[in-house]
């Protein structure tokens, strides 16, 4: 099943479930309205039962060898019981005192106002100063005026050997129109990835595959008449990046799943909102869907749409036995793929892996509640290492 | 080397050793007396009848179709004591020189007249059987307890016993001894029950106007059951009277129930029972609902229950009985203006044709073919009205299905021994989930998960043995088996209880039992939803396995009427099943990666250990009778990847579970009753607290300026801290009292009884579950504002009254 079949698909799971829930929750309520005139079934209990872990410190910091920046963020958590104002809003901590140290050096990071266009609570230190090294086990130490004071310890995992990519293309089906009984199939081609390598032996590994293409084209976009060359910058792996090996597969050959990162569809749906990109010159430029067949360059941090390459038919009908025609290299004049496997800790596995499981059953009554691992002593997030090998491929 | 295959040596010794003793010696030593016990009036079959020689110890009980076998020396006379609770006990003096054959009708006795105790053992004593950890409630027992709206529920009731637990409010799920919902054998004549539940649990599919006996069972098992780990639930439908025509039938709140046995055939030699129920909750807000949507919507809720069972003589030596259950629920909404069609479906079917046969007077055998369904349902259909184009619709189906042989034999060589045999092969066919959605304009599904056909098998042999007037043994093995594809397992589960007779009336009691699971239930919630699903033992998903120690007294009061059961029990369980974190039935895809995901990489596997202690004070009969129950447990669970590894209390952990029933017969005419329960709050997992998770995004960040930057941070995450222990948040304690009154009349045909009852009477606002919601309220221009977020306590059910209207004729 490709994402977009999965989307749809998981759409159609969740309306089900909401239909057994409400049939469920509709039927005792119904029941207990008709038994009781009594409607006082619904009583506020006293919100000190759970509100014990509100205003801790939360600190999220990821060091590795090849970073040159070192970087935390830092913020408080709210309560979920009590005022508007105490529940709401992330709280920045502007005014910590965050130290790095291996046990004979320490390094202070100092909070940087919209550092890298990230807001408040990041707090940086160069690492050329102190650099990270492979094996070594660093702590983190935050502290704040209010007395509050957390810290975590992580250790750097080994060089992780270097992946080896696979490409593969496919053409599916993905949905159809219908008119007058004229079925009219959607036709997809993806373009995916998936990353190899071979898993050390000895204990548990932990890894995150990620990828970035960055291509650039002439196109006009819809609100100018001037051709322009732009740059596109498609990152994916986002969310699905992270993997483990089995106990049973140690020392094996490990496979990342795939990652989409080009899909050409002639379907005439614009799905997605219009993606900024920028222009040589500095300016940006909002593309929207134009008017004829569209491509989509989908990446789970958004789509950007494109018109179609020169020569191409607008006919959607006759498109759908053009599709396995289309080639991505004549989608770009330039395009150049960097994919990197991180070989993390376990708490940055774990850490991350649960935050997108939360994410995902949140709001479903049937699932257990997925909690947040944490290695910050007395506070929340993580602190984790990781140690990254990367490779660049030039396609066009 | 595994310390289970001594003990299959020595078992295997001593039935041959046992045997081989028994084995004709000469024919004139000794003769057999043997036979049913049925019930005057109806002729139905009694389970669990003492028939014994008055003042020894020396005696047997009949068996699950009122059969008895006594082998004695010969002697001039014998005189033999017949004794049932409830019932007038009958004694017989019979000259023993050979072997013959004596069926015996025992009377209800009078409840309201004391039972004069003649000698010291005409009751049934909790004292004189090596079972312990075993729970009998007499049926008309069950009728007399107060139920939720007025529906007498068989399982609620076993509810009220130390060791048995109920789950959430008003729901059938049963949990013994830290064992879940999905650990209990629950069979039907024979046949077994996958889902009791109607109405999201709120009422067992069980209707007690068709049962003869319930008999529970949480640990000591015999090697005859298998298959679960924390429990056996045993339930008997009753043959149908063979003297007249006899109908009995009630109608209450929401359901009516008829129930009609009797002859078959004028000879006497067979009976019937056809009984039904359904609920009518929709017909009457069939109005409600249609004057509130103008017509426009139809919608509601029934179950119905169907019970039929037919027996009959093919001579003295063979008998057969067909019985079957039906049963479903729907729950349905349908909108003309919407075009919209929903539904679900779920229910049982079982059916049970078996075969007494007698080989000789102490070999009697029976064979089952059993045959077991339970299937559900949902469905959801839209069509809009202006383009025909534009329908979408929906189907989710899964379910189970078993085919079963079953032959089993009760051997009866002396009175030292009773031996029981016997094999049984289930051929179970799983169907996990069947999705079919079509949508026009999108795309269309049919995703099954093939059907997964498994065999699973058990060969047992148990002995009741008495060696000694001091010493009571019930001893066996079962050797169960599972084949799935490559899968292949062969485990030994040895059995054994022990009693020993410190005085005629108290004996101490001790027992082992290991049991293995080998189908699983997938379930979210706990409450006993049709969406629970039936998964079997795979490759990747190993049997569960549980082993339990128990150690008690029993102790009988002869003059009261009264027994006293102390119990504490030890009961390890391994590779019990959950959900993963954030896993729930219906997401068959990983979310992470798009790619189809097999059940089981839903779920985890784990271990857990229960203990505790149970005090059961029980009066079967008299004019006061009921009970007093007290359990004191702890239950955890540990799982690699639940909790961070750490061990944690489960849900339904309870440390205190206190239950007082009382039957009262004030008049001929008036019975009181009444239930109160305690029980300690259950473990939840609630939110501590929320905030933003910083994820690290290890990619290129673009700029506004057109540079690319490392991401450092994806933020804007909103997360929830739920702590860093699971179930840490023990909900308020749960208590409740029911009371009701009966009134009963002999009218000229028949006997009528009204009930009147009512459940929770004090108005405890029991907590259901506990939600965390906002809180609105209007400022000065009348403007409704969120002004803070509290937690809400919500309970289903304040005092519900009920009334019903019973006859019998």
């Amino acid at each position: 099943m490709n994402p977009f079949q999965k989307h749809t698909m998981a759409r159609l799971l969740n309306k089900s479930q909401k239909f057994v829930w409400c049939g469920i929750s509709g039927f005792v309520l119904s029941a207990s309205l008709l038994l009781s005139c009594n409607t006082s079934l619904r009583n506020e209990v006293d919100a000190n039962l759970i509100n014990r872990e509100a205003g801790k410190l939360v600190v999220a910091s990821f060091v590795s060898p090849q970073d040159t920046v070192l970087a935390a963020r830092i913020g408080v958590s709210n309560p979920v019981l009590g005022s508007v104002t105490a529940t709401n809003g992330s709280n920045p901590v502007t005014n910590a005192v965050v130290i790095i140290t291996n046990g004979s050096r320490m390094v202070a990071l100092r909070h940087v106002p919209n550092y890298n266009n990230l807001g408040l609570g990041i707090y940086v230190a160069s690492a050329r100063d102190f650099p990270i090294v492979a094996g070594q086990t660093y702590t983190i130490t935050v502290e704040t005026p209010d007395g509050k004071k957390v810290n975590a310890q992580c250790t750097i995992p080994t060089a992780p050997p270097t992946p080896e990519a696979r490409f593969d293309s496919a053409v599916s089906e993905n949905g159809f129109s219908s008119s007058n009984g004229v079925r009219t199939p959607f036709l997809t081609k993806e373009y995916g990835i998936r990353l190899q390598w071979t898993d050390p032996v000895g204990g548990r590994n932990y890894y995150r595959a990620t990828a970035y293409l960055r291509s650039s084209r002439v196109a006009q976009p819809a609100n100018s008449t001037v051709v322009q060359p732009i740059t596109i910058t498609t990152t994916f792996f986002e969310n699905s990046g992270l993997q483990a090996d089995a106990v049973s597969s140690d020392g094996g050959r490990l496979i990342s799943r795939r990652g989409v990162f080009h899909r050409y569809s002639n379907s005439g749906n614009s799905f997605s909102p219009p993606v900024v990109t920028t222009n040589p010159n500095n300016t940006t430029t909002t593309i929207y869907c134009t008017p004829t067949c569209t491509t989509y360059i989908t990446g789970p941090s958004g789509t950007t749409t494109i018109s179609p390459p020169p020569g191409t038919s607008t006919n959607p009908a006759s498109l759908s036995a053009d599709i396995n025609k289309v080639q991505l290299s004549s989608l770009f004049q330039q395009a150049e793929l960097t994919y990197s496997l991180l070989h993390t800790d376990e708490s940055y596995y774990r850490y991350h892996d649960s935050i997108l499981r939360q994410g995902e059953s949140e709001g479903n009554p049937f699932a257990e509640p997925v909690p947040i691992p944490t290695n910050i002593n007395g506070g929340l997030g993580c602190f984790g290492g990781y140690n990254r090998s990367t490779v660049v491929v030039r396609i066009k | 080397m595994n310390f289970r295959y001594p003990l299959l040596l020595a078992f295997l010794l001593y039935v041959h050793t046992t045997f081989a003793q028994n084995s004709p010696r000469s024919p004139k030593a000794v003769a057999t007396v043997s036979g049913y016990v049925r019930e005057g009036g109806s002729q139905e079959a009694l389970i669990g009848v003492n028939v014994y020689l008055p003042g020894t110890s020396t005696g047997t009980t009949t068996n699950t179709y009122g059969f008895y076998s006594l082998t004695l020396p010969t002697q001039d006379s014998v005189r033999l004591a017949y004794s049932f609770v409830g019932y007038d006990a009958v004694l017989r003096s019979l000259p023993f020189q050979r072997d013959q054959q004596l069926n015996i009708i025992l009377k209800p006795g009078k409840t309201l007249t004391e039972v004069t105790v003649t000698s010291n053992r005409i009751e049934e004593k909790v004292s004189d059987t090596p079972q312990m950890s075993q729970i009998d409630i007499p049926v008309s027992q069950i009728k007399k307890i107060p139920a939720f709206l007025g529906e007498k529920d068989v399982l609620k009731v076993l509810q009220l016993m130390p060791g048995v637990q109920k789950g959430s409010e008003g729901s059938t799920g049963i949990y013994v001894r830290g064992g879940g919902p999905d650990q209990n054998l629950i069979i039907l004549d024979d046949a077994i029950v996958y889902n009791a539940n109607h109405l999201f649990g709120f009422f067992s599919v069980f209707n007690g106007d068709a049962l003869k006996s319930v008999e529970l069972t949480k640990g000591g098992f015999p090697a005859r059951f298998g298959g679960r780990l924390s429990s056996v639930i045993d339930l008997n439908m009753k043959d149908g009277n063979r003297e007249k025509l006899h109908g009995e039938g009630g109608i209450g709140l929401i359901a009516s129930r008829l129930t009609l046995e009797g002859p078959l055939t004028k000879n006497r030699k067979g009976s019937f029972l056809v009984s039904g129920r359904r609920t009518y909750l929709d017909i009457l807000a069939a109005p409600l609902v249609a004057a509130a949507s103008e017509g426009d919507v139809r919608a509601g809720y029934y179950f119905y229950d169907f019970n039929a069972k037919a027996n009959y003589d093919l001579g003295e030596k063979d008998k057969v009985y067909l019985s079957g259950y039906f049963g479903r629920d729907r729950f349905y909404v349908r909108s003309k203006e919407e075009g919209s069609n929903n539904g679900l479906f779920w229910g049982n079917a079982t059916s049970t044709l078996r075969w007494n046969h007698l080989f000789s007077q102490k070999l009697f055998s029976n064979l089952s073919l059993i045959y077991s369904k339970y299937n559900f349902q949902i469905f959801s259909e839209e069509r809009s009205r202006s383009n025909a184009d534009d329908q979408f619709s929906l189907r989710y189906s899964s379910g189970i299905r078993d085919f079963s042989l079953k032959y089993d034999f009760d051997y009866y060589p002396s009175p030292q021994h009773s031996i029981r045999f016997g094999v049984q092969t289930i051929a179970h066919r799983f169907t996990p989930s069947a999705l079919v959605v079509k949508n026009a304009g999108d795309l269309d599904f049919n995703r099954k998960i093939d059907n997964i056909n498994v065999q699973e098998s058990g060969l047992y042999a148990e002995d009741t043995w008495r060696p000694s007037d001091r010493w009571r043994l019930n001893g066996g093995l079962r050797l169960s088996h599972f084949v799935q594809k490559d899968v292949n397992y062969f485990r030994p589960e040895p059995r054994l209880s022990v009693a020993y007779k410190l005085k005629p009336d108290l004996s101490l009691k001790g027992a082992y039992s290991l049991m293995n699971q080998y189908v699983h239930l997938l379930s979210n919630t706990g409450l006993g939803l049709p969406t629970d699903l039936w998964v079997p033992t795979t490759d990747r998903v190993a049997p569960q396995q549980s082993e339990q120690i128990a150690v008690g007294m029993a102790k009988d009061f002869n003059k009261s009427g009264l027994s006293l059961t102390v119990e504490g029990y030890y009961k390890t369980m391994k590779n019990i099943i959950n959900y993963r974190e954030g896993a729930s039935f219906l997401f068959l895809d990983d979310p992470l990666s798009a790619e189809q995901v097999r059940w089981e990489d839903n779920v985890t596997a784990g271990k857990g250990w229960s203990y505790g202690a149970e005090i059961l004070l029980q009066k079967k009969a008299g004019r006061f009778s009921g009970w007093a129950g007290y359990t004191l447990s702890w239950t955890q669970w540990q799982f690699p990847e639940l909790n961070g590894g750490r061990a944690f209390f489960p849900r339904y952990d309870r440390r205190h579970d206190m239950s007082l029933v009382g039957i009262y017969e004030l008049s001929k005419r008036i019975t009181l009753s009444g239930v109160w329960v305690y029980g300690t709050g259950n473990a939840l997992t609630v939110p501590l607290a929320s905030y933003d998770a910083p994820r690290h995004d290890p990619g290129l960040r673009q700029l506004a300026n057109n540079r690319f930057v490392a991401g450092l941070f994806n933020g804007g995450n909103g997360a929830t801290d739920y702590g860093s222990q699971r179930n840490t948040f023990r909900a308020e304690a749960y208590h409740r009292f029911d009371f009701g009154i009966q009134f009963h009349k002999q009218k000229r045909r028949h006997e009528r009884t009204w009930e009147i009852s009512a459940y929770n009477l004090y108005n405890r606002r029991n907590p259901f579950y506990y939600g965390i919601e906002d809180v609105y309220e209007k400022n000065a221009s009348g403007q409704s504002r969120k002004t803070r977020t509290g937690l809400f306590r919500y309970s289903v059910f304040p005092i519900v009254p009920a009334f019903s209207y019973n006859f019998k004729f």
